[in-house]
C-alpha cells in the first residue's frame, strides 16, 4: 500500500517556501539597489576597483614579496580607475576618490587599508576614513549593504505568508473527509454520497486521487460517476448497481422504479426485490409510492441520494411498508463500490426485513446456493477427478445428493472445456428430455444423440448427470437394459461421462444384483451424513451472516448429535431458530434447540419412510423393523427373529438383510457391532413403545393378510 | 333446512352436466351408479336417496362444481350442505399461504391440506386473486385436475395443458417441454386445486414433472397444492413423489368463533353470540359444515336444535359410513370408547383414525392431542355402530 504523503508534502512545500521567499526577496531588494539606489550603486563601483586593485596587489605580493610603489608596477593606468590608489608607504593601500565622480558625496573622499605580511590580507583602518559610514561596507564599519537585507517588514511579511500557507495545508491535511479517508487505508465506503464530491477535490489538492482509485479498485469513469451521483439518471444508477451486486435482470416497473432479479451467488434467501431511485420527488410523493406497493411481496429498496429526504425517510420509516429498506447516505456510497456493496446490502436486509424472510437454510430440495453448500468435498473431488469413469451417487431421501449433484454441476460448468447437462428424471423418459434440453432432433438411439452432441462441441467434455434415477433404472432392468447398454457403448467410445443419483432402486440394481449388467458399470459413491466440520459451518456461518448469537458449542453439538449430521434436519432446525428469534430476539440456547427439535416442520421431514421401495411386502418389513426398533431401543437379527417366527412369518434371509441394507441406506439405523440403531436419535422420538407396540401388531397381522391372501 | 325440491335438483344436473358436456354414462361411470339412474335423476323421474348423498357429493365433484354450487345442489335434495362457506371472509390463515410459500424459496412448493366440508381449498378465487395482486410479475394459473378415473394419461395432459394456456400439449413431455418454455421466459404461480382428484398415475407423473422444473428453474415456479388425505399420503406414506418430499405443508383449520363472529346475525347481541357459540361448540365442536348449518339455523328461528341437527345428519351417517369401509367395525368402536385419540401425526398410520381425521370427525386440540369434534358426534358414531351390530 502507497503510505500517505501529505504531511511530507505539507513540511516539503513548506521548506521549499522558506527557502525561496528569502531568495526571492533577496534578488528582488539587489534588483533595486543597482536600479533605483544611486548611492549604493556609486559605492559598489568604487569599492569593487578598490577589491581589485587588492587582490592584484596580495597576487603581486605572493609572487614578489616586495612592496609596489605605484599601480603601474601592476600594469594599470591611473585614468582607469575612479579612484587614485597611493602606494608610496609600504604596506599601505591609500585610495581617494577622484575629483570628478559622479557621485559628488563621495569626490576626494580617502580610505586607507594596511597589508599583512603574515596573511596576505587587507585590512580596512576606518579610523582614517573619510568616506561617509553609509558608502562604507560592514568590513570598514559602515553599513553600505546592511541595509539592502530583509527589512523588518520583510521578515514580517515572509512569516506572515509562510504561516497562511502552513495553516493552509494543515487545514487541509485535517480536513475530516481526509481524516476519514486515511483512517480507513483510503476506502471511500465511509463517506456520504453527498461529500464525494469534496473529497475528489481534496484528494485532487492531496494528490491522493491515484490512491483512492487504486485502494477502491475503481475506474476514473466510476469515480467521476460517484461524484456526481446527484445529476446522474435512476437508470445509470442501476447500472451501476449491477455491477456492485450479484443482479441478473433488471426491469424497469415505472419512471424510477425497477425490479431487480438477484443471482444464485446472492447468499440470502431473496430472489428479487424493488428499487425506487426517487429524483427530485417530495417525501410524501415516495411514501406514496412506496404504500402503494404493498401487495408485492418483495423488498424495495430506496435510494434517495437527497440528504434531507433521506433522514426524514428513515426518522419516519415506520410510516412505510414494513418491507421497505432505507439506505443511509453512507450505505449508499457502500452499495456503489464493488468491494462493499454485498456485504451493505445484506446488513441492510437483516436490519430492516424479519430474518425469517432472509435465512439461508434450506431444508428441502437441492442446495442452489453456491454460499450454502457445505463439505462433501472428497465426494465431489472424486466425481471431478475421473472423469472417464460412470458414477452412480447412492443414498436415501433428503440426504442431499441432489445438492451435490448440483454442486457438481455448477463446478464442471465453470470450465468452458466441459458440457454439462444437468436433467431430472421423474420416469423413464431420457432420451427425449436430453434432445430437449441439447436442442438436438429426437433420436431412438442415445449413442447417435451424443455423437451429435459430441460433433457440436468438439474439445469438450460431456458429462450428463441425470437426478431421480431409480424409475429409470428400474424401467431399465424390467426391460433388459436397453439403453444403459448404449451408455455403456457411448463411455467405452470415451463420448460422454453419466453420473446417476438415485436411491434404492439404483442401490438394488447396481450393486445388489450379482447378474445385472449395470454392476461394474459404475463407481458407486454413497451420501450419508455431512461431515461433523461441515455441518458445523452449516449452523454457524448462515447465523453470523444474519447476526445471530449461539450460546456455546454444546448447543452446535446439541443440534448435530440430535439430528444425526443429516444436513436436511440441521437446515430445519436453524430455520426454526431463526423464525423464533426474529419473533422473539434471544440468544440461542439449549432450551431454543429443543423447542426446534421437536417442532412440526422437524417432525414432518421425519416422515416419508414408511415406503422405502415399490415393493409392498419388503416395505412392511422395512415398518415391522422399524417398530421393533422403537419397541426395543434397537434391533438385531436374534430379536428379528424371534419376532417374525412368533407370527409364523418366514422370510428369506436375503429379504431381511436388504430390507437392514435399505433402512441404513436410508439412514434410518446405523450399525454398531451386530445390532442395529437409529442414526438419527430424534427419529427414536416419533413414536412411545406403546404406539410402536399398537403399529407392529397392525402391520405384522396386515403382513399375514397378504401372505394368506397370496 | 332448504326444502327438498326434485325438479330443482334435476334442473341442476341437467344444467351442470350440460355445462360441461358430460354424458350421463360417464358421470355413472364416476360415482359408481347405473346410467339409468343418472338418467332418472336428470330427468326428474326419481332422486337420490339419503344414503346415496356421497354420490351426490362424488357427482357434483366430476361436474367441478364449486363449493356454493355444491351446497346448492345438495340442498335441493334437501341433504346437509357439504361445505361451510366464507363469503366474503377471508380464512384466517390465508395471509400465511403466501409467508410459508416464500420460505419455501427456492423450491416455493406449498402444500394447503383441508380436512372434509372444507374445499380444497375453500374461496380458490381469493388465492388466485392474492397471487396475481402479490405477484404481479408472474403468470399466475390455476388448474384444477379432472375428476374422472377413466381419462386417459393424454387427455390429463391436454387438459391441463389448455387450463395453463399452454400450446401444443399433446401428452405428458410436451406439457413438460411447453411449461419448461414458460418458465424460461417468466416465473410462473400454478395453484393446483383438488389435486388428490383422479387418476393416482396421472397425478404422479404430473407432480414428477413439476419436481424436475422446481429442479430446472428454482425459484421461477411456485407451485401451491391443495387436497386432503390423499395428498397428504403421497407425501408422507408414500414419500417417493420427490415434489412432495421437498414441500411444506399447512394445515387449514376451522375456526367456529371466527365464523359465528362473521356470520351470525345482528339480531344477537354479544353476549347473547357468545351463549350460542359455546353451545355450538358442545355440540358441534369445529366441525365446519354442522357449524355453518347451526348458524344457518340460529339466523333464521333464533334458536338452536343441535342434538336434532346431529341425530338426523346424513352426512355425519356417511362419513361414518365411510370410515367403517375403510377399516372395521370393531377398530371404529375401539376409537368410539374412548375421549382421546393419542397423538396428532402428519400421516396417522391407523386407517381407521386417519380416516376420522380426514372427514373431519376428530381434530387435534391446542395440546396436539387427537380429539373427538364432540361428545354428541362421539354418541352418534356409537349409536351408528350399535344399529349396525344389531
Amino acid at each position: 500500500m502507497k503510505p500517505d504523503t501529505s504531511l511530507k508534502r505539507v513540511v516539503a512545500i513548506t521548506l521549499f517556501c522558506l527557502i525561496i521567499f528569502p531568495l526571492a526577496q533577496h534578488t528582488y531588494s539587489h534588483y533595486r539597489a543597482l536600479y533605483h539606489n544611486q548611492t549604493q550603486m556609486a559605492a559598489t563601483e568604487v569599492f569593487s576597483q578598490i577589491a581589485f586593485v587588492k587582490s592584484q596587489l596580495v597576487t603581486h605580493m605572493m609572487q614578489s614579496d616586495q612592496w609596489p610603489d605605484s599601480i603601474a608596477v601592476l600594469n594599470h593606468t591611473k585614468n582607469q580607475f575612479s579612484v587614485d590608489f597611493d602606494l608610496s608607504q609600504p604596506g599601505i593601500l591609500h585610495a581617494t576618490i577622484k575629483n570628478n565622480f559622479y557621485q559628488k558625496e563621495l569626490q576626494n573622499k580617502s580610505i586607507t587599508y594596511r597589508f599583512d605580511h603574515a596573511s596576505k590580507r587587507f585590512t580596512c583602518l576606518p579610523e582614517t576614513s573619510e568616506i561617509p559610514s553609509t558608502f562604507l561596507p560592514g568590513s570598514c564599519g559602515g553599513n553600505l549593504y546592511n541595509s539592502s537585507g530583509f527589512s523588518a517588514k520583510t521578515w514580517s511579511l515572509l512569516v506572515a505568508c509562510g504561516a497562511i500557507f502552513i495553516i493552509i495545508m494543515l487545514a487541509v491535511f485535517n480536513h475530516t473527509s481526509l481524516k476519514l479517508f486515511r483512517k480507513n487505508q483510503y476506502k471511500i465506503n465511509q463517506h456520504p454520497s453527498n461529500e464525494l464530491k469534496k473529497l475528489h477535490h481534496l484528494t485532487t489538492l492531496m494528490g491522493q486521487r491515484q490512491n483512492l482509485l487504486k485502494q477502491n479498485s475503481l475506474t476514473k469513469k466510476h469515480w467521476q460517476f460517484l461524484t456526481h451521483l446527484e445529476a446522474e439518471r435512476p437508470s445509470d444508477v442501476i447500472k451501476l448497481l449491477q455491477k456492485t451486486l450479484p443482479i441478473q435482470s433488471v426491469q424497469t416497473v415505472q419512471k424510477s422504479l425497477y425490479r431487480l432479479g438477484l443471482s444464485i451467488q446472492f447468499p440470502l434467501s431473496l430472489s428479487d426485490f424493488n428499487t425506487l431511485i426517487p429524483a427530485n420527488s417530495s417525501i410524501e410523493q415516495i411514501s406514496n409510492k412506496a404504500n402503494s406497493l404493498t401487495h408485492d411481496a418483495a423488498a424495495l429498496l430506496i435510494i434517495e441520494l437527497n440528504p434531507e429526504n433521506n433522514r426524514q425517510l428513515r426518522m419516519y420509516r415506520s410510516q412505510l411498508p414494513g418491507n421497505c429498506v432505507i439506505p443511509n447516505l453512507q450505505q449508499i456510497t457502500q452499495l456503489l463500490l464493488p468491494e462493499f456493496a454485498e456485504q451493505c446490502f445484506i446488513d441492510l436486509l437483516v436490519a430492516h426485513l424479519p430474518a425469517s424472510l432472509l435465512s439461508p437454510y434450506q431444508g428441502k430440495g437441492g442446495v442452489v446456493k453456491p454460499s450454502h453448500f457445505y463439505g462433501r468435498q472428497a465426494i465431489l473431488e472424486k466425481l471431478q477427478a475421473k472423469r472417464d469413469n460412470n458414477f452412480f451417487l447412492v443414498g436415501g431421501r433428503q440426504l442431499g445428493k441432489t445438492s451435490i449433484l448440483k454442486a457438481l454441476h455448477r463446478e464442471l460448468s465453470k470450465n468452458p472445456n466441459n458440457l454439462c447437462i444437468y436433467l431430472s428424471l421423474s420416469d423413464e423418459q431420457l432420451l427425449p428430455r436430453l434432445a430437449f434440453h441439447t436442442q438436438l432432433e429426437h433420436s431412438n438411439n442415445l449413442v447417435e444423440l451424443i455423437t451429435t452432441l459430441a460433433s457440436q462441441n468438439p474439445n469438450k467434455h460431456i458429462r450428463i448427470l441425470i437426478d431421480e434415477a431409480d424409475r429409470f433404472v428400474m424401467s431399465e432392468a424390467q426391460n433388459e437394459y436397453p439403453l444403459l447398454n448404449q451408455i455403456r457403448q457411448c463411455t467405452d467410445q470415451g463420448l460422454c461421462q453419466f453420473v446417476f443419483v438415485g436411491f434404492w432402486e439404483l442401490f438394488a440394481h447396481a450393486i445388489l444384483d450379482y447378474h445385472a449388467p449395470i454392476r461394474n458399470f459404475a463407481e458407486t459413491i454413497t451420501v450419508g451424513a455431512l461431515e461433523s466440520d461441515a455441518a458445523r459451518q452449516l449452523i454457524r456461518q448462515p447465523m453470523g451472516m444474519l447476526k445471530q448469537t449461539i450460546d456455546h458449542e454444546e448447543t452446535v453439538d446439541l443440534i448435530i448429535a440430535q439430528t444425526g449430521g443429516r444436513a436436511n434436519l440441521i437446515n430445519l432446525v436453524c430455520e426454526f431458530l431463526i423464525t423464533q428469534v426474529t419473533e422473539h430476539p434471544r440468544i440461542i440456547d439449549t432450551n431454543l434447540v429443543h423447542k426446534a427439535l421437536q417442532s412440526q416442520t422437524v417432525h414432518d421431514a421425519l416422515q416419508g419412510w414408511s415406503n422405502l421401495t415399490h415393493n409392498k411386502t419388503a416395505s412392511g418389513l422395512d415398518r415391522m423393523l422399524v417398530y421393533l426398533a422403537f419397541i426395543y431401543d434397537g434391533v438385531d437379527l436374534e430379536r428379528i427373529s424371534k419376532h417374525l417366527q412368533q407370527h409364523q412369518m418366514r422370510p428369506e434371509p436375503e429379504t431381511i438383510k436388504q430390507s437392514l441394507q435399505r433402512l441404513i441406506l436410508a439412514h434410518i439405523f446405523s450399525k454398531h457391532d451386530s445390532s442395529y440403531e437409529f442414526a438419527v436419535p430424534l427419529f427414536a422420538q416419533q413414536f412411545s413403545i406403546e404406539e410402536a407396540e399398537i403399529l407392529l401388531q397392525q402391520e405384522t397381522r396386515l403382513q399375514l393378510d397378504n401372505m394368506s391372501s397370496l | 333446512m332448504t326444502v327438498t325440491n326434485p325438479d330443482l335438483f334435476a334442473d341442476l344436473l341437467d344444467q351442470h352436466m350440460r355445462r360441461i358436456r358430460a354424458s350421463a354414462s360417464a358421470v355413472a361411470i364416476e360415482i359408481g351408479m347405473s346410467r339409468e339412474a343418472v338418467n332418472n335423476w336428470r330427468r326428474g323421474y326419481s332422486k337420490p336417496s339419503k344414503k346415496h348423498r356421497d354420490k351426490v357429493v362424488a357427482c357434483a365433484n366430476y361436474l367441478r362444481l364449486s363449493e356454493h354450487e355444491c351446497n346448492e345442489f345438495l340442498a335441493s335434495l334437501g341433504f346437509d350442505t357439504e361445505f361451510a362457506l366464507y363469503q366474503n371472509h377471508q380464512h384466517p390463515i390465508y395471509q400465511d399461504i403466501f409467508n410459508r410459500l416464500e420460505q419455501a424459496r427456492p423450491y416455493p412448493i406449498l402444500m394447503v391440506l383441508s380436512q372434509a366440508h372444507l374445499d380444497q381449498p375453500p374461496q380458490k378465487q381469493l388465492i388466485l386473486d392474492m397471487a396475481k395482486e402479490r405477484y404481479p410479475q408472474h403468470r399466475t394459473l390455476h388448474v384444477q385436475l379432472p375428476y374422472a378415473q377413466t381419462v386417459s394419461l393424454k387427455d390429463f395432459f391436454q387438459f391441463i395443458g389448455a387450463q395453463l394456456e399452454l400450446d401444443e400439449v399433446r401428452d405428458e413431455l410436451s406439457f413438460e417441454f411447453s411449461l419448461n418454455q414458460l418458465l424460461q421466459k417468466q416465473a410462473a404461480t400454478l395453484v393446483i386445486t383438488r389435486f388428490e382428484q383422479g387418476r393416482m398415475d396421472c397425478r404422479e407423473k404430473l407432480a414428477g414433472i413439476l419436481r424436475n422444473l422446481s429442479e430446472m428453474y428454482p425459484n421461477q415456479l411456485q407451485i401451491i397444492l391443495c387436497g386432503a388425505e390423499h395428498l397428504s399420503a403421497l407425501k408422507y406414506a408414500q414419500g417417493d413423489l420427490s415434489l412432495l418430499n421437498i414441500a411444506d405443508t399447512l394445515l387449514l383449520e376451522f375456526d367456529p368463533e371466527q365464523w359465528f363472529n362473521n356470520h351470525l346475525s345482528d339480531q344477537f347481541g354479544p353476549h347473547k353470540k357468545a351463549e350460542l357459540i359455546a353451545t355450538a361448540e358442545t355440540f358441534v365442536g369445529a366441525h365446519p359444515a354442522l357449524t355453518s348449518q347451526l348458524c344457518e339455523i340460529y339466523n333464521t328461528t333464533g334458536s338452536h336444535d343441535a342434538d336434532n341437527l346431529i341425530n338426523n345428519s346424513d352426512m355425519l351417517y356417511c362419513d361414518f359410513n365411510q370410515v367403517i369401509q375403510a377399516s372395521d367395525v370393531h377398530t371404529c368402536q375401539l376409537h368410539l370408547s374412548k375421549q382421546q385419540l393419542g397423538t396428532y401425526r402428519p400421516h396417522l398410520q391407523d386407517d381407521a383414525l386417519r380416516k376420522l381425521f380426514w372427514l373431519n370427525l376428530i381434530r387435534r386440540n391446542a395440546q396436539g392431542i387427537l380429539v373427538w369434534q364432540s361428545e354428541f358426534i362421539r354418541q352418534f358414531g356409537l349409536l351408528l355402530i350399535k344399529e349396525r351390530s344389531e
